[in-house]
């Protein structure tokens, strides 16, 4: 089977002078959890922002499953943004309906569970909601498909330890061997155990794209530490 | 997908325009029934300010309820597609086109409705002031009275002036009323997707492409007539004044249509090309 994700020469600028993304090169396989690690301003953004159709990009291609960015990906990838994208009126419920109406690989029964063992009452309305319970019936509503493609951008930035805790296993519980996750943070001592692989960008181009153990084998060091030292300021 | 996309729109829109109609057939009913009371002849100083009151308020609602109704369909377009909500719109697996067209279908009728609401609104108070001021004479009456004002005289003299039939002529109308709530939705949504262009004030870059856009349709629209303008003479008589009118009519339609589609190819570009969410 062929790599689920191709990236070619994809390049990003917003203007002249604002080149996010520079003449990227990257594949991603099936069946992994992989690390987009980069320091802010690196473009991990507008890499997957490209990559969910929201940006199109100056130059280059991006092909998920063989197919550019568009209906049929969007319909593969499950995408949780750096930001609530909920809108405030919705209850719970009304958005587990949506999701259901929308995605074919929406499993309302997973999403309730889910609700349940993290005590959102599925009437509540979202501006009830406080922010880090947002982000968790966000992530929850993400991880209830199953998507080939998972893209979770800082996905346990806005939440407390513990529910961090049962994010990654629902995480790691809840993607098929088949589907590959790209999680971007920067949190990553607290991922860094699940991770398969790390991609390291720098000012819009990739910096290194190796397996975890890799890292660790050849320089003894935790991806954290090794983070540090190569983006040292 | 598409009907989906509806369903879902309408779920999130009707409440405010639902409301605020609902409150205006409610206060028109109100009124209604107040007029066949005594409160109306009162002498009474408070009562008569009460009244006064009342009837402004009226006014007032009538001229702003397309208004509110606009507005709240202008933001909801903004703010679904072009804020942080429009991370989820964008990447459902729908088309650009389906998302426009499903909002696009549930301002229509939600702009049709409250057309409808303000005449029946205006007809029902004007219906029952007459015939309380002709001793109360009923519905039907009037109704029959109007009919014989469409006579076959009436219908005569309208096909001399207009050079078309009556019926013709309330098709015309409805065409046109139709073609101008879709005009009217589509450049909203065109001007918005400009504005989101910018990378600040995107509020204020949708306000100026309104009146951008605007400009320039009323300089091609002036371009275009001028020609028919011209072409009648100074010393063209009535009936020649009114029968260009109708191809005037026509004209206007047609340009009108091809500003829709326009509208609407743009907006779709700009959402699959340019979109530039925060």
């Amino acid at each position: 089977m062929s790599s689920l994700v191709e990236i070619r020469e994809l390049t990003k600028a917003y203007h002249a002078r604002a080149v996010a993304i520079n003449c990227l090169n990257l594949n991603i396989e099936r069946g992994k959890i992989i690390g987009l690690l980069g320091p802010n301003g690196s473009g991990k953004t507008t890499l997957i922002k490209m990559m969910n159709g929201l940006l199109t990009p100056t130059h280059g291609q991006i092909l998920i499953n063989g197919y550019e960015p568009g209906i049929q990906t969007k319909a593969v990838i499950s995408y949780l943004p750096e930001r609530t994208y909920l809108s405030n009126n919705m209850k719970v419920y009304e958005l587990v309906d949506l999701f259901c109406d929308f995605y074919a690989d929406f499993s309302k029964e997973k999403a309730y569970n889910m609700l349940s063992s993290l005590n959102i009452e599925s009437s509540a309305r979202l501006k009830t909601l406080s922010k880090g319970t947002k982000e968790k019936v966000q992530l929850i509503l993400v991880m209830s498909r199953s998507a080939d493609l998972y893209i979770l951008d800082e996905p346990i930035a806005g939440v407390d330890p513990a529910a961090r805790d049962y994010i990654l296993k629902t995480i790691l519980t809840n993607y098929n061997e088949n589907a590959s996750i790209l999680l971007s943070t920067h949190l990553i001592s607290d991922i860094e155990n699940i991770l398969d692989e790390v991609i390291f960008l720098r000012y819009g181009q990739l910096l290194m794209h190796t397996s975890v153990d890799d890292i660790r084998e050849n320089t003894g060091k935790s991806v954290d530490t090794y983070f540090r030292e190569v983006f040292a300021c | 997908m598409l009907g989906k996309l509806i369903k879902h729109e309408w779920r999130s829109v009707w409440k405010i325009p639902g409301s605020v109609n609902l409150f205006l057939l409610l206060y028109t009913l109100a009124g209604i029934i107040s007029f066949h009371s005594p409160i109306w002849e009162s002498d009474n100083k408070i009562i008569e300010a009460l009244l006064i009151f009342a009837s402004s308020f009226y006014f007032i609602m009538i001229t702003l309820i397309s208004f509110i109704v606009m507005i709240y369909l202008t933001v909801r377009f903004y703010k679904n597609l072009y804020t942080d909500e429009g991370y989820l719109m964008h990447t459902l697996p729908v088309s650009q086109k389906e998302l426009i067209l499903s909002k696009l279908l549930v301002a229509f009728i939600w702009t049709l409705i409250t057309g409808i609401v303000i005449i029946v609104s205006v007809a029902s108070v004007m219906i029952t002031a007459v015939s309380i001021g002709n001793n109360g004479i009923s519905v039907a009456q009037m109704w029959d009275a109007f009919m014989q004002m469409i006579n076959v005289q009436f219908l005569e003299w309208f096909r001399e002036l207009f050079g078309i039939s009556f019926f013709h002529g309330i098709m015309l109308f409805l065409a046109f009323s139709i073609i101008s709530i879709l005009y009217g939705i589509l450049m909203i949504y065109a001007s918005i997707s400009l504005g989101q262009l910018m990378q600040k004030h995107k509020i204020l870059g949708s306000v100026l492409g309104y009146i951008g856009i605007h400009t320039v349709l009323q300089l091609i629209n002036t371009l275009t007539l001028t020609p028919l303008m011209l072409n009648m003479s100074n010393d063209a008589t009535v009936t020649e004044v009114f029968h260009s009118f109708i191809p005037y009519c026509y004209f206007s339609l047609g340009e009108s249509i091809i500003f829709c589609i326009v509208f609407f190819f743009l907006t779709e570009y700009l959402m699959k090309k340019k979109l530039n969410l925060d």
